[in-house]
């Protein structure tokens, strides 16, 4: 198994590869011995450019031109916009001898992707995976289908379907969108102990509407999103009473800000952040839910630095879906998420630290530690930590082993997995 | 047919003909010059079209001329020439430039667009010593111009070897449209005479 998730990681990074940037050299271009008078970009907003990017691209103006050297600056805009095409065009300049340089920015009209689509494998948990498929009129409609079957972010494995259409209006400043899913859950036979009657749940579908407001956005990729709406969920119960079907309606509202400053070359900063407010309004289930996220990301050269910190809390009776886990392949790595609460807990911390650095290629070597606690109310918080290392890909390959640090015997996680 | 219908087709023909240019056919002719076999298209123009927008957005364009002489109608290849051209567009002149590439470096400026597609039939020759004169021979040229996203920085590689160059030739390429086949046969070496076109 691990072999094949190592091969299909190995492939996305074969063919995902960047085309070949090619242009004749300067000397054989009749305009290199023209200068620079200003350089335009056209079909994209400068401001989605890095700032580092943005000041090389005014380093260009009063130069003489200089094919190669911007036919590598459109693959550097390419990249960053994520664009289909970005081409140098060439034209007067309002004096003689000057030219104006416009970067014509082609967006996909429609772009299909498999974004988000991922294959993992945990020592405990086993497989997970999600198959998704985005179909994307750039700025305007998203729609994404997923098929799914994922054992880490809840506390049961969760199999099925989901289908999600957006909207966007005002430039993406508004985006309203909807989501309906459902799955089928199945559970760990510690889970299946521990749970009380009615308690556990063989199905659930959801259904969410919801909708972003970007009221700001900086002027480097910077950005402050809140989200609003609301999830009804029905679940059907695995009680003795057949056919038990209970809800669980609430509001969930998000407030998430991003800011990225500079490029890898001469360092770039990216911080996140996001606050993570569910209400119940109703039904068989009451509780208020908040949860607290924020990471910090420092690229330079071959040096990467992460940190990731987490909170939440819980209060009420809430679904398995809503209880906070760890010992999972996100918090607390290494740890199994079975024994510290096979039904998950109302409490969390956790904190993790990772360094990565630069191998050959597109290989990352990296070292992590993590720490932190899950409980319910009431009990005692008890500190956990835990260390890793492994390889990973820029492309989202990753091969980690991980150590619990407890007095007991040394146990070893594998956790491999890779996006598409 | 009424007078007035033969008037209007007459003046439909009239209109036509600035558009029947392109149906010219595209032949190509041969020529010795000191003891190379030279080839010329006049009515083939590939400076046209996307091409031409392409270059006169400011870019630089490879064009690769393949020149083959065979003397048993392309069964086999006799003698082959390649030569890679890398053209421009002055924005400011207006006018065209080109570079041959390789070895022998050649180059030219101010050029018009007819002159420039004449300028690189011009400097791509075969050798015609040693030719049979009264052996019945063809010729060939092959031109495309290449797309940067399919062509490898090898081609402007002064030291890329012609098998190489060859090789990659023969590979189908995406834009069919910029790909142009001519050829010439039978001909006498014999009965050329410098500088003389044979039709």
């Amino acid at each position: 198994m691990v072999a094949a998730v190592f091969l299909a990681g190995f492939l996305f990074g074969l063919f995902s590869a960047r085309a070949f940037s090619w242009n004749p050299s300067d000397d054989t271009n009749v305009n290199s011995r023209y200068t620079v008078e200003s350089v335009e970009i056209t079909g994209a907003s400068e401001s989605r450019l890095s700032r580092g990017l943005r000041d090389e691209i005014k380093q260009y103006i009063g130069q003489r031109f200089s094919p190669d050297a911007f036919a590598r600056l459109s693959g550097r805009v390419r990249e960053e916009l994520r664009a289909r095409l970005v081409s140098p065009k060439l034209m007067r300049g309002s004096s003689p001898e000057s030219v104006r340089v416009v970067l014509d920015v082609m967006g996909r009209r429609v772009n299909v992707s498999t974004d988000q689509s991922r294959l993992a494998w945990h020592g405990t948990q086993g497989l997970s995976g999600a198959l998704t498929l985005n179909v994307e009129q750039r700025d305007k409609q998203k729609l994404t289908v997923s098929g799914f079957s994922d054992t880490d972010a809840h506390v049961e494995r969760l199999s099925g379907v989901s289908a999600r259409y957006g909207l966007s209006f005002l430039r993406g400043r508004v985006q309203p969108a909807f989501l309906a899913s459902t799955g089928r859950a199945e559970y760990d036979s510690r889970t299946r102990l521990a749970a009380g009657t009615n308690e556990l749940y063989r199905s659930v579908d959801s259904f969410q509407p919801t909708v972003t407001f970007i009221p700001w956005r900086g002027d480097d990729r910077e950005e402050l999103a809140v989200e609003v709406g609301m999830r009804l969920q029905r679940f059907a119960l695995m009680s003795p009473d057949a056919n038990r079907n209970v809800a669980s309606h609430a509001l969930v509202n998000t407030l998430r800000y991003r800011r990225v400053r500079g490029d890898v070359e001469n360092g770039r900063f990216t911080l996140t952040g996001s606050a993570g407010l569910v209400n119940g309004l109703g039904g068989d289930y009451s509780f208020d839910r908040q949860e607290l996220r924020g990471g910090l990301e420092y690229h330079h050269g071959s040096s990467r630095l992460t940190v990731d910190v987490t909170g939440g809390r819980l209060s009420g009776n809430a679904p398995f879906f809503d209880r906070f886990t760890a010992g999972n392949a996100q918090v607390l790595r290494g740890w199994n998420k079975f024994s510290l609460a096979p039904l998950g807990a109302n409490r969390v911390t956790a904190s993790s630290v990772e360094y990565g650095h630069r191998l050959k290629g597109k290989w990352e070597g990296a070292a992590f530690w993590d720490a932190g606690a899950l409980w319910n109310q009431g009990q005692t918080a008890v500190a956990r930590h835990s260390a890793g290392c492994g390889l990973r890909t820029r492309n989202g390959f990753y091969l980690y082993m991980a150590f619990p640090l407890r007095d007991s015997r040394l146990e070893t996680m594998i956790m491999t997995g890779a996006t598409f | 047919m009424k007078t007035s219908h033969r008037l209007l087709f007459l003046l439909l023909l009239l209109a036509a003909i600035p558009f029947l240019r392109g149906w010219s056919p595209t032949t190509l002719t041969v020529r010795k010059d000191d003891g190379v076999l030279r080839v010329a298209a006049p009515n083939l123009r590939f400076l046209e079209g996307k091409t031409l927008r392409r270059l006169q957005d400011g870019a630089g364009l490879v064009f690769s001329l393949q020149l083959s002489l065979s003397t048993d109608q392309f069964r086999t290849i006799s003698r082959r020439q390649l030569d890679r051209y890398v053209v421009s567009f002055d924005l400011w002149e207006e006018k065209f430039a080109v570079v041959r590439l390789g070895g022998a470096r050649q180059q030219a400026s101010h050029l018009s667009k007819e002159a420039t597609e004449r300028w690189m039939f011009d400097h791509t020759g075969l050798p015609a010593q040693g030719l049979s004169p009264d052996s019945a021979h063809w010729v060939r040229a092959e031109l495309r111009a290449d797309d940067p996203r399919d062509a490898g920085g090898f081609l402007l590689d002064p030291t890329v070897t012609l098998t190489r160059l060859v090789e990659w030739f023969g590979r189908a390429q995406r834009g069919e449209a910029e790909r142009w086949n001519l050829e010439h046969g039978p001909f006498y070496p014999g009965q050329l005479q410098p500088g003389e076109l044979q039709r």
